[in-house]
Formats: structure tokens, sequence, C-alpha cells
């Protein structure tokens, strides 16, 4: 019997940029099933399409040729405020860098997505505190994210992503901007949120020391899936 | 003597739309630059599932907070100056204008139609003229406002 719950299944999905007379192939093809508890990471050099396949899982980049569902809804087909909407409630984004608005807290950043949801004040200032006590930020809860390290503001975004309990959270290259010691401290910590709270994480990486933490390694080379491995 | 203080009622009144012209322009020129530099972090809000028209919204309010802002400074200091050139007035005593000859100084003279009138239109007018910028932040793509070299 098939208890595993498909979360992502991506269909032959390609997407080409045209511009002028050239056209580039960033993503060939690839089919990936992601399942729910998943600690996958997506590697491949610069250029490989780790970029635009996380957009095309994501909504924010429309497919060319094939299909992308999330819970059997083809996010693919979907736009305008439907898309908007369904990305508030069920994916969470980390991203390389200046993830956070600069002139609100680090308490609003991470409240915005509940309030966009219409989640009720003394809820959100419940959850927002429990994420930031999980993340190890309490006491920064009233600081502007240009006053925190860059370790610091990737954790806020991890909050953010994860407070909204969204199916998964896409992460394109989060400790990119991080030294490698601070990177692996955020890595850990989203490898603790994946096992304590059973949540997907998906994210790219060309960091050795982050991909070595990965559950499951789907190596990218020129728009496609080249390799896929499992590990313990 | 009459007509002529029409004529500059009616001066003003053309001066006002050249003035709003050169407004329009200029709210629009800050508005695309305060919104431009903003760009990634619109991009963020776009796709952590902020509809486009609660951004545009958005934009829409802080260009009218900005229009508040500023005609409550040009209130402020144009009924400072209005209170000075009432009680020193100009010293005109002598000048012929148009026939006439002056022979006591002028003094300014508070006419609320300025300090109501103006505003209002003023702030109406950002608020329009900001829907342009705001519709093109919601136009480009979010994985292209994303687009960032590091
Ligand atoms: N908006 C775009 N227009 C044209 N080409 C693009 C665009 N975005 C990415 N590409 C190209 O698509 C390929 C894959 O890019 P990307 O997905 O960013 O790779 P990665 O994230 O692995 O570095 C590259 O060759 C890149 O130049
Ligand atoms: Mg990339």
């Amino acid at each position: 019997m098939d208890t595993v719950e498909k979360l992502i299944v991506t269909k032959n999905v390609r997407r080409d940029y045209r511009s002028d007379s050239v056209v580039v192939h960033a993503v060939r093809g690839i089919d990936l099933t992601i399942e729910k508890g998943e600690f996958t990471a997506i590697v491949g050099p610069s250029g490989s399409g780790k970029t635009t396949f996380l957009n095309l899982i994501s909504g924010l980049d429309t497919p060319s040729d094939g299909a992308v569902f999330l819970k059997e809804r083809e996010i693919s087909s979907m736009s305008g405020n439907e898309l908007s909407d369904f990305r508030r409630d069920h994916i969470g984004f980390v991203f390389q860098a200046y993830n956070l608005i600069p002139v609100l807290t680090v308490e609003e950043n991470v409240e915005y997505v509940m309030m966009l949801q219409g989640v009720d004040k003394e809820e959100r200032h419940e959850r927002v505190s429990k994420m930031l006590e999980k993340l190890d930020l309490r006491g920064y809860e009233k600081r502007f994210p240009p006053e925190l390290s860059g370790g610091k503001q990737q954790r806020v975004a991890v909050a953010r992503a994860m407070v909204a309990e969204p199916d998964i959270i896409l992460a394109d290259e989060p400790t990119a901007n991080l030294d490698s010691h601070t990177g692996a401290a955020l890595l850990d910590m989203m490898r603790q949120l994946n096992r304590d709270n059973n949540m997907t994480f998906l994210f790219s990486t060309h960091d050795q020391h982050v991909l070595e933490k990965a559950g499951r390694l789907v190596v990218l080379e020129d728009g496609k899936s080249v390799r896929d491995e499992v590990k313990s | 003597m009459k007509h002529m203080l029409e004529m500059i009622d009616y001066s003003v009144g053309v001066v006002m739309m050249v003035v709003f012209a050169v407004i329009v322009f200029g709210i629009m020129n800050t508005l695309f630059m305060a919104l431009y530099e903003r760009t990634f972090e619109f991009g963020v809000l776009r796709a952590i599932g902020t509809r486009n028209g609660a951004l545009r919204g958005l934009i829409v309010r802080e260009a009218a907070a900005l229009a508040v802002f500023a005609s409550a400074i040009g209130i402020v200091l144009g009924a400072l100056l209005i209170y000075i050139g009432s009680i020193y007035g100009m010293n005109l005593t002598g000048v012929e204008f148009a026939g006439t000859t002056f022979t006591e100084g002028i003094h300014t003279v508070f006419r609320i139609r300025q300090f109501l009138f103006y505003p209002i239109i003023i702030i109406l007018f950002t608020m329009l003229v900001s829907f342009y910028p705001a519709r093109h932040a919601t136009r480009t793509s979010v994985s292209r406002a994303l687009q960032r070299s590091f």
C-alpha cells in the first residue's frame, strides 16, 4: 500500500527563455516527485537551472511545457490572485539574501503572511513567539533586519516561511551569502524543523557542506536531472 | 484697478495649472525611482502571497501619505509667510501701477481656498498619478523582480 503523500510532482517540465533570436533551454524536461517530509537538495553548477526549476515549482514562473502539481493541484496553470493565495497558504520561501522587509521589525516580518491569511492578532503573536523561540531568535522581536547578522536574517526568513504552516519550504541557495560555519548552522536548524515538524524542505545549493546534510540529492546539469539519490 | 486684480486672479489660476503639470511629472518621476529601488522587496512580498491589487493599494496609500505630509509642511510655511506679510506688508507708497498710484503698502490676506482646496487637489492628484507606477510595479513578473546580482 502506498501511504507516502506525493507533495510535488513535476511532469516533463521545461522552460525556455527567448530573447531576440537566442533561445536558452534553462530547464529541459524534469520529472521529479517530492514526498512529504523530505529534505532534498538540488545541486548543480551555476546556470544549471536550479533557480528556474524552483521558480517553476512555486509558480513564480510558468513552464513552457509540462506541468507542476502540488497536492494534485496544477499550480502551473494558476494565475493572478488564485496563484498568490495558493503560494501564501501552501509554500514558504527563503531566498539567497534580503528576504526581509527592512522597515518592518523581525516580529512584523514573521507575522506578515499570517496577516494576509487573516489570522487574528492574538494567535499571530503566539505563533510568532513560538517560532522565534524555535529558531533561537528570542529577544530580537523588535529589531530591524539590517541590524542583524546575515545568519540571523536567514533564520528570520525561515521563521517567516515556517510560521504560516506551508506544505513545503523552498529555499534557493539560502546559505550562499553566509560563511560556511553559519551556513551549516542554518542547515542544521532547517533539518531540525524538518524532523520535529515533518516540514518538507527543497533547497538548492552548490556548497559541499550544505549538500552533505541533505536527505536526498537531485543533481542538475544543463537543465536536466542527471542523478537522484536518497541518503540515509 | 478691479480688472487688474481679476487678471491677477486669473493668472494665478494659470500658474497653478503649470505648477500642477510640473507636480504630476515630479510625482511620477519620484515614485518611479522610489519604487524601482524596491523592486526586489516587492518581488519578495508578491512571492510570499501578497496579491497584486494589495501591493498597488500599499503603493497608492504610501504616495497619499507623502502628499499629506508634504502639504502639511506647505501649509505651515505658507501660513507663516502670510502672517508675516499681513503684519509688515510691502511698502509700495508712491509706486504707480496700472494708472493708479498706491498710497499705502499692500498686505497679504489669508485665503481659505489656498489652504484647503489646493492641498486637497494635490493629494488627490498624487493618488491618481501614483496608479501608473503602482501598476508598473506589479506588471513585471515576480521571478524577474527577484533576479538580482548579489
Ligand atoms: N530571465 C532570464 N532570461 C534569459 N535567460 C535566463 C533567465 N534566467 C535564467 N536564464 C538562463 O537560464 C539558465 C539557468 O539559469 P538559473 O536557473 O538561474 O541557474 P542556476 O540557478 O542553477 O544558477 C542560465 O543559462 C541562465 O543564463
Ligand atoms: Mg540560481
